[in-house]
């Protein structure tokens, strides 16, 4: 596997690094998030990013905000106007997290959303969330495709025809069609753990059907080889030919449409949260942080709100140069099409 | 003495630093045919290729001149030779299968010849196209003109390849092993058809490694030898 | 070849009654009977829920309640809207018609602007051309299609240009047909531009990579020494080939355009099936979910037998195969 990494050209090795880091971040948001997802306070709503001062009158101190006070101006729009008598010095490493302030002021590196909540601390929350579904999604397509598409292109045949047109049937309803009815499915009283269970069964369920397609296409054409006449004539049962000689040689050929998978799956369950159907409020997924700002008239007063929307791009975009990477790896050595 | 329709003069070709054709000087004089013979990768295909000036960009002419009907092809404008290309010197590739379009008919394909190089009119050049075919001796020429390339079996591909490639009147053929993807009757057949060529007059430049083939139709042969090369 | 489709038709109604079955499977797995709440509902008639009670058999086995639903879609009776308070043919109608005029705008839009960005960046390979669309491609089917969106309609709302949402103006009633036509094209610029979007991205990458494979065939080469003019063999011979298997292409685009197309039509307002499944979804509204799924499912059938025609058409060895 090391080996494979290293062929990576050098695009596929930054955005790899920036994955690594990014689920880094994902795996330590409570220790870099100023606050809480759920933590919420109405007089900051929409309160612009809230600067850091390093600097008083010209000398060196220890880091601080201004304190901000809400009034509205001529227009009745909402204006937050410093205030330079109220200094919030920042905390480092207290309370088990990074940078923190003192109540009553609010540290909102990257803005706040409606409720006051801080967008800083939601998207590396979010991520959790949006980064670990589309994994979970994948590892269960994934499996589904191994079996069925290893058995259907081991024994041929009519277990094949069957197979493959189960295949179909799920191909035959359009991605978000399909979502959206297995999601209407879903009992409207699951709780958030529930509701997370669920979104991952339907992504794994949109995706399984191509994948199983190109495991399906790939075992095929190994069974014909060698090895597997080898195995066979000396008695291996046939379940073990597929599990321990085919299906291995298929997971680093698939590797790459794996890493497509994730990258699309990141964007079904953006979709289907920003609908409203996904993930639910309280708890922050990059998609229902970006239903937010599906009007026009928050993203012209607040436009932070579409941050989420960039680290989605940034997400899926690595997603699928590592995968064209992995595809350029592997595709001199294997024809699948 | 007749000049000599080709005359290929100290060509050398290269790519890099790697020499794949030194100094290969020869002559080929009308209505003769002149083999080309040596082992895979002594250069063979490049000289033909070279002649048409339709090197890979990879590969280079170092030097040499290739004189044809007086001029060297070597100092022609790009389009000149264009003109040159089919017109006076037609070429005849190994797999015929590969060498046609798979989605045009034979018959499409040997007009639009035609249709670059003369000034006939679409019912002169049909009948011009027929003419040829049944030149080369296929035996339902207005079906082959109809058929696709996978239509057609090996030999009559074959044919209708040199059909394409004689339509336009050339003096010159290269013919770059024309016979290695048929089996031995075939090869007999066309065999025939390059012989009756050339007592039409028509010359041609025969690049193959069957010497058996050789030893039948060529008026002279030139062996290469494959560039030294150190392996390791 | 008329057999060949026939044939195909009928593999792919097999296949669509599973998908019925499937879909009417999953709305009734949830449990609780939403006629409970329909009965409590004080708009609709007794009567209106008993012939529906009747219609449907709904005391019955799964099996056999399934078995009247189809009699009754072939029947042209596609079930009751509880939201909309109207049979469901009523809405599916113009809903249809509305998320196929966006989808196939969209579909003109990409393979009119990908094909030539594909051939271009092939015959500009590796110059700074190819490296920028290479970039941008790359980018643009990493964005998510709604995000996309947005920041359309944000900028849109500067340039104040372009509707911004919806699919008529509301003085819409009131204007002649070429005018009908003008609004609803203008408000059909934002949503298919953006539809189009990945796809372009994705299909020029293709129809690049096509090129360049083709481009390298012996046949090319072929013509070249034939003396064919360049601007013959590159647009007549290497582009005829370089775009044949696109078509194939075109029957899986369907499944990702119409896909697409569900959340743009939802962010910018335009009123299609999508937009309308999602507001059955919201509503429980299970008739009205079952039937836009199974019309999307049909919608994604015959584009993918318009792609197979439109491929037999295109190659001649596939016609070939056909006769023998």
């Amino acid at each position: 596997m090391r080996k494979r990494i290293n062929h990576l050209n050098r695009w596929g090795k930054i955005c790899l690094s920036v994955l690594v880091l990014m689920y880094g971040l994902a795996i330590f948001a409570d220790f870099i998030s100023p606050y809480s997802y759920k933590d919420e306070d109405r007089d900051f709503s929409y309160c612009p990013p809230t600067a850091v001062e390093f600097m008083d009158h010209g000398q060196w101190v220890h880091p601080f905000i201004y304190g901000r006070a809400l009034t509205f101006n001529t227009v009745h729009r909402r204006v937050y106007v410093i205030d330079h008598a109220q200094r919030y010095p920042l905390h480092f490493l207290k309370g088990g997290r990074l940078l923190t302030v003192d109540a009553p002021g609010r540290f909102y590196p990257w803005g706040a959303d409606a409720r006051g909540r801080d967008l800083f601390s939601r998207i590396w929350y979010g991520a959790r969330i949006s980064l670990s579904i589309g994994l979970m999604g994948v590892a269960i397509s994934f499996i589904l495709g191994l079996l069925i598409g290893g058995i259907a292109g081991y024994y041929g045949g009519w277990v094949d025809s069957s197979l493959m047109w189960i295949c179909e049937m799920f191909m035959m309803i359009p991605g978000f069609y399909l979502m959206l009815a297995l999601r209407a499915a879903v009992p409207e009283n699951f709780n958030s753990v529930q509701v997370y269970v669920s979104v991952v069964v339907i992504l794994a369920l949109i995706g399984w059907a191509s994948l199983a397609r190109i495991i399906r296409g790939m075992a095929l054409s190994l069974r014909e080889r060698d090895f597997v006449l080898a195995a066979k004539t000396l008695g291996v049962p046939d379940i073990v030919i597929i599990f321990k000689h085919i299906l291995p040689q298929t997971i680093s050929y698939s590797m790459a449409a794996l890493m497509l998978t994730v990258s699309s799956y990141i964007l079904a369950e953006a979709g289907l949260s920003v609908v409203g159907l996904g993930i639910q409020d309280p708890i922050p997924s990059w998609g229902n942080l970006l239903s937010d700002a599906m009007g026009i008239v928050p993203v012209i007063f607040a436009p932070w709100i579409l941050l989420p929307g960039l680290f989605i791009f940034i997400a899926v975009m690595c997603f699928n140069v590592v995968g064209d990477s992995l595809r350029d790896v592997f595709d001199p050595m294997f024809n699948e099409k | 003495m007749m000049k000599d329709l080709l005359s290929v003069r100290n060509l050398t070709v290269a790519v890099g630093d790697r020499i794949l054709v030194d100094q290969i000087s020869f002559s080929v004089p009308q209505g003769k045919i002149v083999a080309v013979a040596g082992a895979s990768g002594s250069g063979k295909t490049t000289i033909g290729l070279s002649i048409l000036r339709l090197l890979p960009a990879a590969l280079r002419i170092k030097q040499g001149n290739i004189v044809f009907e007086g001029q060297d092809l070597l100092d022609l404008s790009v389009e000149d030779m264009r003109q040159h290309r089919g017109a006076r010197i037609g070429m005849v590739f190994q797999e015929p299968l590969s060498a046609f379009d798979p989605l045009f008919t034979i018959g499409q394909q040997i007009d639009e010849v035609l249709a670059a190089h003369t000034k006939l009119a679409r019912q002169e050049r049909y009948q011009k196209a027929l003419e040829t075919l049944s030149e080369v001796e296929l035996p339902d020429p207005r079906r082959a003109y109809q058929s696709y390339p996978h239509q057609l079996s090996g030999g009559m591909r074959q044919r209708a390849m040199v059909a394409q490639a004689i339509v336009c009147g050339p003096s010159l053929i290269i013919a770059d092993e024309p016979t290695s993807s048929l089996d031995v009757t075939l090869q007999v057949k066309i065999m025939g058809l390059f012989d009756r060529l050339r007592k039409k007059n028509i010359s041609i430049l025969l690049i193959s490694h069957d010497l058996e083939m050789i030893k039948h139709l060529a008026d002279e042969t030139i062996v290469l030898k494959p560039p030294i090369e150190v392996l390791k | 070849m008329i057999k060949h489709i026939i044939q195909r038709l009928c593999s792919k109604i097999l296949l669509l009654l599973a998908v019925s079955f499937f879909t009417f499977w999953l709305m009734h797995a949830t449990p609780g009977n939403f006629f409970d709440s329909l009965r409590l509902n004080p708009q609709i008639s007794q009567e209106t829920v008993a012939r529906y009670e009747n219609l449907y058999h709904l005391n019955d086995p799964l099996l056999s309640q399934y078995g009247h639903w189809i009699v009754n879609i072939l029947h042209g009776e596609w079930g009751y809207s509880f939201y909309y308070n109207v049979p469901v043919t009523h809405v599916l109608g113009s809903r249809l018609f509305n998320t196929f005029i966006l989808s196939f705008t969209s579909l003109l839009f990409t393979w009119s602007v990908a094909i030539p960005l594909g051939i271009w960046a092939a015959l500009r390979r590796n110059q700074w051309v190819d490296r920028v669309l290479s970039v941008i491609s790359f980018a643009a089917f990493s964005t998510p299609g709604f995000f996309l969106a947005v920041l359309v309609l944000y900028w849109a709302s500067h340039w104040g240009g372009l509707p911004l949402g919806g699919m008529h103006s509301p003085n819409y009633d009131d204007m002649s047909i070429v005018g009908k036509v003008w609004d609803t094209a203008r408000h059909l610029v934002i949503p298919a531009f953006v539809l189009s979007l990945s796809s372009i991205a994705s299909l020029q990458r293709i129809m690049r990579g096509n090129m360049l494979g083709v481009l390298r065939q012996q046949y090319i080469l072929a013509a070249r020494a034939k003396g064919l003019p360049e601007r013959v063999v590159i647009y007549h011979h290497a582009l005829r080939n370089a775009f044949n298997p696109l078509v194939t292409l075109l029957g899986y685009e369907f499944a990702a355009l119409l896909s697409g197309a569900a959340l743009i039509e939802i962010v910018c307002s335009w009123p299609g099936l999508g937009s309308l499944l999602l507001t059955a979804v919201r509503s429980k509204d299970v008739y009205l979910v079952m039937s836009s799924t199974l019309l999307a499912s049909v919608l994604l059938i015959i584009g993918n037998i318009l792609a197979d025609i439109l491929l037999t058409w295109v190659d001649p060895r596939i016609q070939y195969e056909k006769k023998n």
